[in-house]
């Protein structure tokens, strides 16, 4: 193995090869529907992340962030395309909640358990996940009755308790009140630090700024932008702008701009 | 230009989301059974959670098909006196086909009703109809008592070979294990077999003889004897004839003990097909 080599398996942690997700659809209006369409979300993106990089990724509603996020972590079949890493990524993110049927506290027990804690570990941290969820008045109650907000804290509370080589999040999911946004906040800031590689989507511009060293910009499915946060962020935004000013315009149909909801 | 499937191997990158070797995805699943313990006895509790008499309907959902089946077809149909202990007859059909048939019923809809769980844990998904037997079993275990007490009214004596119904059920689990991961499989791509399985399942029992001997009566129906085989060595039949073999004194199931021989064939039959067939569908369960 010569130096080249040996360096490189010191820094690369993420490696995506033309990485391509679609969702099948079966179109309604039929009473025997030909056959399914595909609705492709990703469509080729290749990137390398190395350790101690921090990659911000933004885009429209509907660019394909999340999709994207969640075929790094392993989680969607991929129709084209490989996604290979240093250990497996783990993401934090909104998406569907866990069990619905079952208890904050259950769902707590079961996803520590899938995250590959042991019995007794999950035994010993839970009161301090339940504590940390802020949701210890509704524990024993079904997730189904939860708010998106409260299910949200939940899931973050949960995923945030182990440590993670390759740390995957979905900023949305800092949702709730000011004193648990400023948790978990905190709470993100240390995983960064802990973790080697992170990436992060968000559409909050000064998040992006304030703690990303690379951003990736995502359009229909592709990658638009790639480079440092200031050049990528400020292409995106007068992107944004010419949009704003065509629709005031009428020059094209409804579009949506970045905005700081979250994605669907 | 290395290609980046090379560059990620110099790296000492692996591939996510690849489909594991047979060996180590089995592992893999070994190694979640905490997970699978948790999740099957979370799930009971939720079930019963839903419903005022809770856990009781372990014993009423038997209890009461039990009661249908009486009245039609020991009643109406005078199935009651083709076999000397009916009820007793009725009774080991019902259990014993309750777990395959939920077996079948909730393994096939495991994956495709849990895809959000599938989506936000790092899990393999032969986890999800694996715990869904699990689940089964233990309500199965739960509502046994029951089936002895039935058992012991009805007259049965408590003989030596009861102690080879503890050996009838540990063929069953693997063949409902089998059954509910080529389900799973199927359904996770085609949802439309939600629509006839519970109906499917009921016409299996029906044709396995858990409601009455039916082989008795299609004998008299002069078919080929192929019919007849079919319906005598066909797995539902097979199971339910090793477990009242091993049950009831005064009723020998057609066959004799080559049931015990195609019990044992079937069980590794359904658990390799369906461990196979749902490995090589894996990486495709998120989906859809």
């Amino acid at each position: 193995m010569d130096a080249t080599e040996s360096a490189e398996k010191s820094t690369l942690r993420l490696l995506l090869d033309d990485v391509a997700v679609s969702y099948r659809v079966f179109p309604h209006g039929r009473l025997v529907p030909r056959r399914a369409q595909q609705v492709e979300a990703v469509r080729g993106v290749s990137m390398e992340i190395s350790a101690g990089e921090s990659v911000g990724i933004i885009g429209r509603n509907g660019a394909g962030k999340s999709t994207l996020l969640r075929a790094m972590a392993g989680l969607l079949p991929l129709t084209r395309g490989a996604v290979y890493a240093s250990s497996p990524p783990v993401l934090l993110g909104v998406g569907k909640t866990l069990v619905p049927r079952l208890s904050g506290r259950e769902n707590i027990e079961l996803g520590c358990l899938a995250l590959g804690m042991t019995r007794a570990a999950v035994r010993e941290r839970i009161d301090e996940i339940i504590d940390f969820s802020g949701v210890a008045d509704h524990i024993e109650l079904p997730l189904s009755t939860y708010s998106s907000g409260m299910a949200a804290r939940l899931k973050f509370a949960i995923a945030s308790s182990v440590d993670h080589e390759i740390l995957l999040l979905d900023e949305a999911l800092v949702t709730g009140d000011l004193d648990f946004k400023e948790r978990s906040m905190d709470r993100m800031r240390q995983l960064r630090d802990r973790a080697e590689a992170v990436v992060l989507v968000s559409h909050s511009m000064s998040a992006i700024r304030g703690s990303c060293t690379r951003v990736v910009w995502i359009e229909k499915g592709r990658i638009e932008g790639d480079g440092k946060p200031d050049e990528v962020i400020d292409a995106y935004s007068e992107e944004s702008r010419r949009r704003r000013r065509d629709r005031r315009q009428g020059h094209r149909g409804p579009d949506q701009g970045p905005d700081q909801g979250s994605d669907p | 230009m290395m290609s980046a499937a090379q560059r990620a191997h110099n790296a000492g990158l692996v591939r996510i989301g690849e489909r594991q070797g047979l060996v180590t995805y089995l592992r893999a699943l070994w190694q979640r059974r905490e997970f699978i313990r948790a999740y099957a006895r979370a799930k009971t509790q939720a079930g019963y959670r839903t419903r005022r008499l809770g856990p009781l309907w372990e014993i009423l959902d038997p209890l009461t098909t039990m009661a249908t089946y009486w009245v039609l077809f020991g009643l109406l149909l005078g199935a009651r006196t083709s076999v000397p202990n009916y009820l007793g007859y009725l009774a080991v059909g019902v259990f014993t086909f309750a777990v395959i048939r939920r077996s079948a019923q909730s393994g096939a809809r495991s994956v495709s009703a849990n895809r959000g769980l599938l989506t936000s844990l790092p899990i393999p998904a032969v986890i999800l109809p694996t715990a869904a037997v699990v689940q089964q079993v233990r309500a199965f275990l739960v509502s046994l008592p029951v089936l002895v007490v039935v058992l012991l009214l009805t007259g049965e004596p408590v003989t030596w070979s009861w102690l080879f119904a503890p050996l009838a059920i540990l063929l069953i689990i693997p063949f409902g294990w089998g059954i509910a991961l080529l389900l799973a499989r199927w359904m996770s791509h085609t949802p439309d077999i939600g629509g006839v399985l519970p109906l499917v399942l009921r016409l299996w029992g029906l044709a396995s003889g858990v409601m009455f001997p039916i082989t008795e009566r299609i004998s008299q129906l002069d078919l080929p004897t192929w019919v007849e085989y079919v319906l005598v060595y066909n797995p539902g039949a097979v199971y339910l004839a090793v477990m009242r073999d091993a049950l009831l004194t005064g009723y020998t199931p057609p066959g004799g003990v080559a049931n015990w021989v195609a019990a044992a064939v079937w069980s590794l039959i359904a658990a390799t097909a369906g461990v196979v067939v749902f490995w090589r569908g894996e990486g495709t369960y998120g989906r859809d």
